[in-house]
């Protein structure tokens, strides 16, 4: 008795668990590997989605498609009615702003649904588009594979190299609300024959566009950062030896790998201004000189060479980023750490305390390798 | 053969070992409160947060060494019986009444939390109830087996579940130690506003005064309650301070519950969504804390009515709990506030209520009167 009432309790639990709503089906999802926002020429927002067709039918690998939109929650249902199946944003790689919106005061409120939701994901890259997003979203070079992931690769490893910023959505938000420190992300613009990512935008503490550092400056801003990710290579034109040459060629070049950041940061408060020493020690790798010199009798020399060139280099940076107001730097931290009284009174506009700040920047740099030939 | 009576304290076949001991009160103590601990104690003294878990770890081990020495004077019973002992039959119902409704009410609101859990990260078409259904039968059997089977259903969840810490490890590179400076921004003032939160996330160790009896070694007893309380200290300050690390001072405020969310930037090749892994295998880790509370529930009525099997009046606990969410169905702001209210009966229970029962204790039994 006691064993056939326990059997029709069990039976009619499992029952009950058809009663989860939440099963879908692999094949009723559209996964949707980039997303778009962009303001039409009436400034309506437009939100793009591209997502991989696995159908053998279609002669076109990835389905692309445009909504008007209030926002991004507000276009998936708009989406789903073009789309082939139901739109799931789990596997988002990238997100597209275009520079328009990004200079719309209140952009970044409109992530929110990324956050809030907990079926997003929140590593997707979010790219700031030089441009217009749709030329990038509709772009299908031949000789690449879905845009989606191809941009999602050619980021990484530009990011591998220290070429362009990286900033997912999850540290967008840090960096966002981080009073010490101003995001940043990757620039993406589109020539005629491909997407190029050589660029990073800065932005201010709302998230505006506030300008934008080319490959040789991220580099630099890596540096500042103390974020270098793999191999960093630095080409520099030394003056001392520029000036000895006689060819349109530039011998006097010299690249290096760095292969070690030592990053010391001072911070003092004094006069009313916030200042810090900056000062770094860097391992090199010598891979590439294009003027004669004995690197193992005069090596400090070339050091000293080096240190100044890459010291004036990396003062332009931070000479541009007060003048911008912005601190990608995050040296808003340090101050907040290390001279929490003064930061106190000048955290809520931090970028105008950058601004003012006193920065010294050194660089002493040391040949660890010269490379296989004298 | 005697029947194995599972919710006989005295009885050789319900004792536990030192390690069930530790690990019941400390699976008590780790539950829902630690997902949403680093942006509690941030909202009150920011980054300084972790500080105030000392005080609250001083806290909780002073109570629950108060709590042995309380058990010690009548060491084969739980504290009802306790009670009866000293102090009369009626005032032990009364007690009992007390926690039987205190560790219902627990166990409800622990299990509530933990389905809203799910229904927010995991399945949110679902509705709670059916999801609710799901935890009903384990439980059952579980408490069923009493003291012992809670015992080794801890040590199995603790063991199996350590990897989750060497998960949360990965979360290092993203650290930032600046977050951390300067220690003590503001002073010890909002430190020590922090403090009742803390004391609150330690709440739990009162189960000593249902498990106590059951322990094999008493000895070591108190040994075993700071063990207990230092092991939950240890997850509280590693999930806070990595929190602390790894959002910005400003951020974290904004989750609800930061260390789910923290484990969503984990991302390996062959793996995404570590916080739907990790939210899973939590579950088990909140079941624990509101298993034993039926089983104080359970035993609590048992012992008041006399009559009848502990299995009913498991059933019936479950039953009722399956049906307050059907009729109720509590939204997490109701739910917040429901935790909010009870963690004022917690204090009472788990810290005033020892520390009075104890002083009296003593007071009387300096009295030879009262010496049985």
């Amino acid at each position: 008795m006691k064993r056939v009432v326990l059997t029709l309790l069990a039976t009619a639990m499992l029952a009950v668990l058809p009663g989860c709503r939440d099963r879908l089906n692999l094949e009723d999802i559209t996964l949707v590997l980039m997303m778009g926002i962009d303001l039409d020429k009436d400034n309506n927002l437009v939100v793009y989605s591209s997502s991989p067709v696995f159908s053998k039918e279609a002669q076109e690998k990835n389905e692309v498609t445009q909504v008007n939109a209030l926002s991004f929650r507000d276009s998936r249902g708009k989406l789903e009615g073009r789309v082939s199946a139901l739109i799931g944003t789990g596997k988002l790689q990238n997100i597209l702003i275009s520079r328009k919106v990004l200079q719309q005061p209140g952009w970044p409120k409109l992530l929110d649904v990324f956050y809030r939701d907990s079926k997003t994901r929140n590593n997707a890259r979010l790219v700031a588009v030089d441009g217009s997003v749709a030329d990038i979203m509709y772009f299908t070079p031949p000789d690449k594979r879905r845009l989606s992931l191809h941009i999602a690769k050619l980021l990484d490893t530009a990011h591998m190299r220290n070429l362009v910023e990286e900033t997912s959505l999850w540290e967008f938000h840090k960096q966002l609300f981080e009073r010490g420190r101003t995001p940043d992300m990757t620039g993406l613009r589109k020539n005629d024959r491909e997407v190029v990512a050589d660029s990073s935008v800065l932005l201010d503490h709302e998230g505006l566009y506030v300008t934008a550092i080319n490959l040789e400056e991220t580099e630099l801003l890596q540096i500042l950062q103390k974020d270098k990710k793999s191999d960093l290579s630095l080409t520099l034109v030394l003056p001392e030896e520029q000036k000895k040459a006689k060819s349109q060629i530039k011998t006097g070049v010299i690249s290096f790998y760095v292969l070690g950041i030592d990053r010391k940061v001072k911070t003092a408060y004094a006069g009313g201004k916030m200042h810090f020493s900056l000062d770094y020690k860097l391992d090199i790798r010598l891979t590439e000189r294009l003027f004669a010199f004995d690197v193992q009798k005069d090596a400090p020399k070339l050091q000293t060479q080096i240190d100044e060139q890459l010291e004036s280099q990396l003062k332009d940076l931070v000479a541009k980023l007060q003048t911008n107001k912005v601190d990608p730097i995050g040296l808003g931290l340090f101050a907040r750490a290390y001279q929490y009284g003064a930061w106190k009174k000048v955290q809520n506009d931090w970028g105008e305390a950058f601004k003012k700040a006193e920065i010294k920047v050194n660089v002493h740099s040391r040949i660890v390798d010269m490379g296989e030939i004298q | 053969m005697k029947k194995i009576d599972a919710f006989n304290p005295t009885m050789k076949q319900n004792r536990i070992t030192n390690t069930q001991f530790i690990l019941l009160i400390h699976s008590m103590q780790l539950g829902v409160a630690a997902l949403s601990l680093p942006a509690d104690l941030a909202r009150i003294s920011g980054t300084d947060g972790w500080i105030a878990l000392f005080f609250g770890w001083m806290g909780s081990v002073i109570a629950s060494l108060i709590i042995v020495q309380i058990m010690k004077k009548y060491p084969s019973g739980t504290i009802i019986e306790l009670i009866s002992h000293y102090f009369g039959k009626w005032i032990g119902r009364l007690a009992t009444l007390t926690f039987v409704v205190y560790s219902a009410i627990y166990a409800y609101l622990i299990l509530d939390r933990m389905v809203l859990l799910i229904q927010s990260w995991i399945m949110q078409q679902s509705q709670p109830y059916t999801l609710m259904l799901l935890f009903v039968v384990p439980a059952y059997l579980i408490v069923k087996g009493g003291v012992r089977i809670m015992g080794r259903y801890a040590e199995i969840v603790v063991f199996t579940s350590l990897w989750m810490l060497g998960v949360m490890l990965f979360l290092i590179k993203e650290c930032n130690w600046l977050h951390l400076l300067p220690v003590l921004k503001e002073g010890w003032i909002p430190v020590i506003h922090t403090v009742p939160t803390t004391l609150l996330s330690f709440l739990g160790f009162e189960v000593v005064f249902f498990i106590y009896p059951h322990l094999e070694k008493k000895q070591h007893a108190s040994v075993n309650v700071i063990l207990a309380n230092t092991y939950t200290l240890c997850i509280y300050l590693l999930l806070t301070l990595i929190c602390f690390m790894v959002y910005s001072p400003d951020q974290i405020t904004q989750f609800n519950n930061p260390v789910v969310s923290v484990v969503k930037i984990i991302e390996f090749r062959f793996l995404e969504r570590f916080d739907i892994i990790m939210l899973t295998w939590y579950l088990l880790l909140i079941s624990k804390t509101w298993i034993p509370a039926l089983y104080m529930a359970a035993y609590c009525t048992k012992r008041l009515l006399v009559v009848g099997k502990p299995q009913l009046y498991i059933a019936v606990f479950l039953a009722g709990m399956w049906l307050t969410t059907y009729i109720w169905n509590p939204d997490w702001n109701e739910s917040l506030d429901a935790f909010k209210w009870f963690s004022t009966i917690g204090i009472g229970i788990a810290y005033i209520f020892p520390l009075c029962l104890w002083g009296l204790l003593s007071v009387m039994l300096k009295f030879k009167r009262w010496q049985t």
